[in-house]
């Protein structure tokens, strides 16, 4: 594995989107190369800073409850008239989510 | 826009197409549930791009209103969260065009040890870097590394092709550990 190769893979390697064979095979070539080590290890550390700087913000309670009821108003006002044969549609496919 | 690759076809996003068709229904129940798929990160989207609570309440609240206004004729192929996410950056763009008096700051939280108080301010280093930054790297910064979308999912919202969206994903990392280190090499 080549240097030229990397920067793509050392994408895919922080996102942790690198299939397991390939991930091995990264990470030896970044253990034999400085550089090719700094510039994957200082991205995920910008990364990984940057998550925890901004984290996973909630909507706050008051807000959710207001823009609920702005919604729900809509609703009732809406698309009963837009959609007035509505049940004539076909019926969804049942999906397993599993 | 780009072309929706498999992940249009994700479990996730058969439950979402579901949804929107309920809610085309009038169902109140299929409203409930996409909000609360989304809430949350249409709030912390709008709150990361516009730096304060107020003003990412009203574009989320918008963005919401807009995207259910327009279910009903909402045909695309993509998935309905795309387009919702491309309402909320458009909105923050707009926000973002009109003249401001508050400070560009997200609010912090109240520190309580001397540990706290390190990370708040690392965090408050993060944000003044990630702030310097031109507005298309700190989208899909937030949108990739922060929000989690994929990549043809980033790409649809920000209305560029997948490879695209790669190269600016690429150039706006560097561009962050660029500022990073030089903000902290400075301390």
């Amino acid at each position: 594995m080549r240097c030229t190769e990397m920067a793509p893979l050392i994408q895919l390697m922080i996102e942790g989107n690198l299939p397991q064979e390939l991930y091995d095979r990264v990470q030896k070539h970044l253990m034999r190369c400085p550089s090719c080590a700094h510039e994957a290890y200082s991205l995920q550390h910008a990364r990984d800073v940057l998550r925890q700087a901004y984290g996973k913000l909630e909507a706050p309670a008051s807000f959710r409850e207001r823009t609920l009821a702005k919604l729900y108003d809509h609703l009732a006002e809406q698309i009963p008239q837009q959609h007035p044969a509505a049940e004539n549609q076909p019926p969804l496919p049942n999906v397993d989510l599993g | 826009m780009a072309v929706m690759d498999d992940a249009g076809c994700s479990p996730a996003n058969i439950y979402e197409a579901r949804m929107v068709r309920r809610l085309r229904n009038g169902d109140r129940e299929a409203l409930d549930g996409l909000f609360d798929l989304y809430v949350d990160r249409v709030y912390g989207y709008a709150r990361a791009i516009l730096g304060n609570r107020e003003d990412a309440e009203e574009v989320a609240a918008e963005a919401f209103l807009r995207a259910f206004q327009n279910a009903a004729s909402y045909r695309s192929d993509a998935p309905f969260h795309i387009w919702l996410f491309a309402i909320v950056r458009n909105l923050c763009r707009d926000r973002l065009r009109q003249p401001r008096l508050l400070t560009w700051t997200l609010d912090e939280a109240p520190v309580s040890s001397a540990e706290e108080e390190e990370r708040a301010a690392i965090h408050a280093d993060v944000r003044a870097a990630l702030n310097r930054l031109p507005r298309e790297y700190r989208e899909v910064l937030l949108l990739c590394d922060v929000q989690e979308w994929n990549a043809p999912e980033a790409a649809n919202i920000l209305e560029r092709s997948v490879p695209a969206t790669k190269s600016l994903l690429y150039r706006a990392r560097r561009a962050l550990r660029a500022h990073l280190a030089e903000c902290w090499s400075e301390e």
